[in-house]
C-alpha cells in the first residue's frame, strides 16, 4: 500500500474547495427557498469523501480485471431503468429508492471509462489501432449510449461519446481508422439530427440559436439562465441576493442550473474563480494520466479528466446559452447524490493512480 | 517525467507508446484552454457587455406594481367625534413550507383563534407560499401570536372599519364592506370622498406572479380618504336614541323615529330610529334594519298637517288669527261625509282650532284656502319631493297634484289623510313654519376634510325657497305654543323652563289585510319646537303601533320633552320661564287628547279607497336582492334571471361583492352587478365596481 506521504494533496484540496463552493452556493438557494438543501449536499460530500478514500485505497489494477463485471452491471442497470425507472417529465432516468433516487447513467460513465481503458490495455497495438480494432470499442460504447438515449437523456449520451472520443484521442490509429473516425464524427451530426434526436431535443438546440423565440416554452430555461448570469455582472448581486432563484424564475436552480445562481450572486469574478478551480482539477487529472505507471491507469485518468472537463463545459455552456439544454450536472456544485458520488469515485481513481505511479 | 514513463514501461503486460500520448496530453491541454476561453468569453459578454440589458430584464420580471387602496377616511360628528373610523387590525397568514411542526402549530392556532383544525391542517400541508389562517383577529389573539412566534406563521395589518358608537347613528352612518367599499348610509353616499386613493406599490413578484409579501403597509397621509364631517351631534343622537327606545319599550310599540333639526340652518342634529342597528355587525342584521327609515319611509301625517294648513291660510290672507269657525257642535255633514270632532264646540277662533285640533275647523280652513293654493303651499313646504338631503334611498312621499283633488280630498287632506310624508320632511317643514318661512335644504354633511384636517369642500347651508312670511310664522308659533298650554293636547311635551310649541298626531294606519283604516293600529306623533320665541330645536317624533296608549300627546310628546330637557342645557340655551315644581302644564287630560283622534269615515267609493291606499302602499312591486356573496357564477346567473335583472360580472371565482347590497330593493331599470374573486385573495380589489351615488331623484319612489 502506498504511504500517505505519496498522496497528491493538490487533488484532494481542489475537491474540498470546489465542494465547499458548492455547499456555499446551495446555502443561498436554501435561504431563498426555505429548504436545507446545502446541508443535504454536505452529507453527500461527506459520504462521497468516504467513497473517494475507499476507491483510492484499493489498487486500481483490480479495476482492470473487474471492469467487465462493472460494465455488465452498468448495462444491466441501464436496461432495468427503462423498465422500472421512475418517470419524471417524460423520462425514465432514475431508480426510486424511497428516500433518494439513483441515476444509473451517472455511474455508467465510470463503467465505460474503466471498460475502454481495460480494452486498450488488453489489446495493445503499437502500430496504431485499425478500423477493425475499433469495432469492439464501438460496441462497448454503443450499448450504453443506445440505452441512455432510450431514457431519453441526450446529455449523458453525448457525455459518453465525448469521454470516449477523448480517450480515443489518447491513442494512435492507422490512417484508415483515423479517416473513418473523423468522417463518422462529421456524419454523426446530421444523422443524429434526423433519426436520433427527439423533437424536444431539437427544440432545445434551436432555442440555443435564438433564445427569444419561445419565451415560456423551451427557451424559458435558457432565457432565465441568461438573465440570471447577465444581471449578475462583474461582481454579482451578493450572496443570497439573487432574485432569479428567490422568485422561482430559474428552474432546476439547485441541479442543472446551479451555475446561474453562482454567476448571479457572485458575478464574473466568482464564476471565473470556480472555472479556475475546475481548470486546475482537469490539469491535475491530465498530470496523473501522464505520470500513470501503466496504460490502464493513464487511460482511466484521461477518461476522468474528460469526464470532468466535458461535464463542466457542457453544463456551463448550457447555462451560458452556448450549448443546448441537456441534463448534465456541474461536478460537485449541482445538488445530487448520484452526481456527487460519481465525481468522488472518479477523483478517488485519480488519487489511486497517482498513489501508485511508481513501483518500489 | 520522461523517466517515469520509462519506468512504467518495464511492466511487460502494459507496453507504452510514450511519444504520441505525451503529445496528445499537450494537445488536450490546448483544447482545454480553448474551452475555458470560450466559456469565459461568453460569460464576459453576458455579464459585462450586456449586463445592463439583463439587469433591466431581471428587475422587470420580479418587480411589479401593486395597486392598493389607501385608508378610508373617518366619518365624524359636528364636533369631530368619530362615528366611523378605520384602524389596522392583524390578520394571520402562513407560509406553509416554513412551518416546521404542523400538528403543534395547528394546535396553537386552534386554541388561540378557534379555527377549524381540519381546514388549517390542510392549508399548512400544501407546499405553497401563502395561506390565510384568520382575517382581522382581536388584540388578545394578536398579542398571543406575537409572543409565540410560530415559524411560518405571520401577522399583517389590514385596515378594518370600526363604528365606535355601535348602534348610535347606525342606520344613518351605514357601513362599508370588508373590502372597504361603502355599502349603505353615509358610508355609501359619500364613498367617493371617504375612499382612499389608489396608489401603486413596487413589490417583488415570483415566477407564478404571486406577490411576495413584505409585511403590512400603512399608506401615506395624503393618500388616505377624506373625512366626512356630518351635522350630527353624537350627544344629541345618543339622547334621542335612548329616549325613543325607552318610550317604544314603555308603550309596547313596534318602532320609533326621531329627527332633530336646527331650524335656522336645516342641519340635522340627530336622526334616530329604534330598533337600532349596529353597523359593526351589519351582516347579522336584516336589510330592513339597515334602512335609514326617517328618510326612506313615508306615512300619513294626520293632525300634524294642521299647522301647515293654518299657516298657509294665514299667509295667503284667507284667514286671520281672529277668524271664527263654526264648530257645528262636533258633527258636521260635509257633502256625503259626516265630519266629527270628539269635543264639539259652538265656535272657535284660529288658535283654538289648532289647540283643540278641530277637524271641522280644519276642513273649513281648507275650503277657504282652496285646493290650488293648499296644494301649492304643501309643495312649497317641500312635501311630495325628496328634500335633497344627499342620502340615497330618500323618498319624496306622495302628494297628488291638486288638480286631481275632489272636494272630499281637499277635506281629508286638511286633517292629514291622503298624502304621505317622511319624518325628515315633517321636521324640515316645521323648521320652515317657525323660522320665518325659510325652507332649508336639510344638511347631513357639513364639510369634507383631508387627513390633516384641512377643509377641502364644504356644503353650505342653503335655503330652497321661502314659503310663508314672518307674520304667519309668528302667528303659527303662537298657535302651536297654545297646544302645549293648559287644555291643549301637547302638554307632556313641555320642558320645564321653556316655552314649547308643537302639534300632536294620532293617525290610523292602513290595514293592508282587511283594507281600509285600522281601528286600533295607530301612529302616534309629535312635531314641535323650542323655545317658542327663538326656536333652536325642531323635533319630529313618531311611535309606530303603540299598544299601551295611543295618543301622540301621551306616546310621542314625552320623547320630545326628554330629549329637550337634556339637549337644551347642553346647547347652552337659557331657560326663559320659571320652573314650577310638578308643573305639567295643562294637557294631561286624556279626554282633551281624544280631540285629535279623528273619526275616520269609511271610504265613499272603491276608487277613493284605491286613491288613499296608494298613499301608503305604492303599487310598484318591491323586488329584494338576495345575498349572493360566496355564490358561484352559475348560481348568480340563475338568480339574476329569476329577478329579471341585467347582470354585470367582473372577475372570476365566487362573489365577493355585489351591488345593490343584499336586501336592497331592486329598481326597475337597475341592473345587478357582482364582483367575483377568490376568498382570502390578498390581491382582490373590488373598489372599481362601485357606481356613483344615486341622485335623490332616482331614489324617489313611484308617483301616480
Amino acid at each position: 500500500m502506498a504511504g500517505v506521504a505519496r498522496l497528491d494533496w493538490s487533488l484532494v484540496v481542489l475537491v474540498l474547495l470546489i465542494g465547499a463552493v458548492g455547499v456555499f452556493n446551495l446555502q443561498s438557494t436554501s435561504l431563498s427557498t426555505g429548504s436545507n438543501i446545502h446541508l443535504r449536499q454536505l452529507y453527500w460530500l461527506v459520504l462521497g469523501g468516504i467513497v473517494m478514500v475507499v476507491t483510492a485505497a484499493v489498487d486500481y489494477r483490480h479495476l482492470d480485471r473487474f471492469s467487465p463485471f462493472l460494465y455488465g452491471f452498468a448495462v444491466l442497470m441501464l436496461a432495468l431503468v427503462l423498465g422500472i425507472g421512475k418517470e419524471v417529465n417524460g423520462s425514465r432516468r432514475w431508480f426510486d429508492l424511497g428516500p433518494f433516487s439513483v441515476q444509473p447513467s451517472e455511474l455508467s460513465k465510470i463503467a465505460v471509462i474503466a471498460a475502454l481503458a481495460s480494452w486498450f490495455n488488453r489489446v495493445p497495438r503499437p502500430a496504431g489501432y485499425t478500423l477493425r480494432d475499433l469495432l469492439p470499442v464501438a460496441g462497448i460504447l454503443g450499448v450504453p449510449m443506445f440505452l441512455i438515449l432510450q431514457e431519453p437523456d441526450l446529455g449523458h449520451t453525448l457525455m459518453l461519446l465525448f469521454i470516449a472520443f477523448s480517450m480515443l484521442a489518447y491513442e494512435r490509429f492507422d490512417r484508415k481508422a483515423l479517416l473513418t473516425l473523423v468522417t463518422a464524427a462529421l456524419v454523426a451530426v446530421p444523422v443524429m439530427w434526423r433519426f436520433v434526436l427527439r423533437d424536444y431535443q431539437k427544440d432545445r438546440i434551436l432555442t440555443l440559436l435564438d433564445g427569444d423565440v419561445d419565451r415560456l416554452g423551451t427557451g424559458w430555461h435558457a432565457l432565465q439562465a441568461r438573465v440570471a448570469v447577465g444581471s449578475g455582472g462583474l461582481f454579482g448581486k451578493g450572496h443570497g441576493m439573487g432574485t432569479q432563484v428567490a422568485g422561482g424564475f430559474l428552474p432546476e436552480n439547485h441541479t442543472d442550473f446551479v451555475f446561474a445562481n453562482l454567476s448571479e450572486e457572485h458575478g464574473l469574478i466568482g464564476a471565473g474563480l470556480l472555472l479556475f478551480l475546475y481548470l486546475l482539477l482537469v490539469l491535475g487529472a491530465l498530470r496523473v494520466a501522464s505520470n500513470a505507471r501503466d496504460k490502464f491507469g493513464g487511460h482511466v485518468a484521461v477518461g476522468v479528466a474528460a469526464l470532468i472537463f466535458w461535464q463542466v463545459f457542457m453544463n456551463i455552456g448550457m447555462v451560458l446559452n452556448l450549448l443546448p439544454v441537456t441534463g448534465v450536472t456541474l461536478p460537485l456544485l449541482s445538488y445530487g447524490g448520484s452526481s456527487v458520488l460519481t465525481v468522488m469515485v472518479a477523483i478517488g481513481l485519480l488519487v489511486n493512480i497517482n498513489l501508485r505511479r511508481t513501483v518500489f | 517525467m520522461a523517466m517515469r514513463w520509462r519506468r512504467n514501461a518495464r511492466r511487460p503486460k502494459a507496453p507504452t507508446e510514450p511519444g504520441p500520448r505525451k503529445g496528445r496530453i499537450q494537445t488536450m491541454v490546448v483544447f482545454l484552454g480553448l474551452g475555458i476561453v470560450a466559456i469565459l468569453g461568453r460569460a464576459f459578454y453576458l455579464q459585462v457587455t450586456r449586463h445592463d440589458d439583463f439587469m433591466k430584464r431581471s428587475e422587470g420580471q420580479h418587480r411589479t406594481q401593486l395597486k392598493l387602496t389607501a385608508n378610508r377616511g373617518d366619518i365624524l360628528d359636528r364636533n369631530g367625534q368619530p362615528l366611523a373610523i378605520s384602524a389596522p387590525v392583524a390578520s394571520v397568514y402562513a407560509v406553509p413550507h416554513e412551518v416546521q411542526d404542523i400538528p403543534g402549530t395547528v394546535a396553537v392556532l386552534v386554541s388561540t383563534l378557534g379555527v377549524d383544525p381540519g381546514k388549517i391542517s390542510a392549508r399548512l400541508g400544501k407546499k405553497n407560499d401563502f395561506a390565510w389562517i384568520a382575517r382581522q383577529i382581536g388584540p388578545t389573539e394578536t398579542r398571543i401570536l406575537e409572543e409565540r412566534k410560530l415559524p411560518g406563521i405571520y401577522l399583517m395589518d389590514e385596515p378594518r372599519r370600526f363604528y365606535p358608537n355601535r348602534t348610535i347613528g347606525g342606520a344613518l352612518v351605514g357601513f362599508a364592506g370588508i373590502d372597504g367599499t361603502g355599502l349603505e348610509g353615509v358610508e355609501r353616499d359619500y364613498d367617493r370622498y371617504l375612499r382612499g386613493k389608489e396608489y401603486v406599490l413596487d413589490t417583488l413578484r415570483d415566477a407564478r406572479g404571486r406577490q411576495l409579501l413584505t409585511g403590512g403597509y400603512l399608506p401615506q397621509e395624503q393618500l388616505s380618504g377624506h373625512s366626512v364631517v356630518t351635522t350630527i351631534d353624537l350627544r344629541i343622537q345618543q339622547v334621542a336614541e335612548q329616549a325613543v327606545a325607552a318610550q317604544v319599550e314603555e308603550m309596547g310599540a313596534k318602532s320609533g323615529f326621531v329627527v332633530v333639526m336646527e331650524p335656522r340652518s336645516g342641519d340635522i342634529l340627530a336622526m334616530a330610529q329604534t330598533p337600532a342597528f349596529d353597523p359593526n355587525l351589519f351582516d347579522e342584521a336584516t336589510a330592513d334594519e339597515w334602512r335609514n327609515k326617517p328618510i326612506t319611509d313615508s306615512l300619513e301625517p294626520g293632525s300634524t298637517i294642521k299647522p301647515f294648513l293654518v299657516a298657509a291660510a294665514l299667509d295667503a290672507g284667507k284667514i286671520t288669527p281672529e277668524s271664527i269657525f263654526d264648530g257645528h257642535g262636533g258633527q258636521w255633514q260635509f257633502g256625503k261625509k259626516l265630519i266629527r270632532d270628539v269635543h264639539g264646540v259652538g265656535t272657535m277662533n284660529t288658535y283654538e282650532l289648532v289647540k283643540f285640533s278641530s277637524n271641522i275647523g280644519a276642513v273649513q280652513v281648507g275650503q277657504r284656502l282652496g285646493k290650488e293654493l293648499y296644494g301649492a303651499y304643501l309643495a312649497a313646504y317641500g312635501f311630495g319631493e325628496p328634500t335633497g338631503v344627499g342620502l340615497s334611498g330618500e323618498t319624496g312621499g306622495i302628494l297628488h297634484p291638486s288638480s286631481k283633488w275632489g272636494q272630499i280630498h281637499l277635506a281629508t287632506m286638511s286633517y292629514g289623510y291622503g298624502l304621505s310624508v317622511t319624518p325628515l320632511q315633517m321636521a324640515r317643514g316645521m323648521a320652515a313654519l317657525v323660522n320665518g318661512g325659510h325652507v332649508m335644504r336639510p344638511r347631513i354633511v357639513k364639510e369634507i376634510r383631508d387627513a390633516r384636517g384641512n377643509v377641502v369642500e364644504s356644503f353650505p347651508v342653503r335655503e330652497v325657497r321661502r314659503v310663508i312670511g314672518d307674520a304667519a310664522s309668528a302667528q303659527i308659533r303662537t298657535a302651536l305654543h297654545m297646544v302645549t298650554e293648559k287644555g291643549g293636547t301637547g302638554g307632556r311635551a313641555v320642558i320645564p323652563g321653556f316655552k314649547v310649541g308643537g302639534k300632536t298626531g294620532t293617525a290610523h294606519k292602513v290595514d293592508a289585510v282587511a283594507g281600509g283604516y285600522s281601528k286600533n293600529k295607530m301612529r302616534s306623533s309629535f312635531v314641535g319646537f323650542v323655545p317658542v320665541d327663538d326656536p333652536r330645536l325642531v323635533m319630529y317624533v313618531l311611535v309606530d303601533e303603540p299598544t299601551k296608549a295611543q295618543y301622540g300627546g301621551v306616546v310621542a310628546a314625552p320623547i320630545f320633552r326628554a330629549i329637550g330637557e337634556s339637549v337644551l342645557p347642553y346647547l347652552g340655551v337659557r331657560a326663559t320661564e320659571p320652573i314650577v315644581a310638578g308643573a305639567d302644564a295643562g294637557g294631561t287630560n286624556e279626554e282633551v287628547m281624544e280631540a285629535e283622534l279623528e273619526e275616520v269615515f269609511e271610504p265613499i267609493s272603491a276608487k277613493a279607497q284605491a286613491w288613499w291606499m296608494d298613499v301608503q302602499d305604492p303599487a310598484v312591486p318591491r323586488v329584494t336582492v338576495p345575498d349572493l356573496r360566496g355564490a358561484p357564477l352559475a348560481s348568480v346567473v340563475e338568480q339574476a334571471k329569476a329577478l329579471g335583472a341585467d347582470l354585470h360580472v367582473e372577475g372570476a371565482g365566487i362573489v365577493v361583492s355585489q351591488r345593490p347590497a343584499a336586501g336592497a330593493v331592486l329598481k326597475a331599470d337597475e341592473g345587478l352587478s357582482v364582483v367575483l374573486g377568490l376568498p382570502g385573495d390578498v390581491r382582490r380589489r373590488v373598489a372599481a365596481a362601485q357606481p356613483a351615488a344615486e341622485s335623490p331623484d332616482e331614489a324617489a319612489e313611484g308617483t301616480p
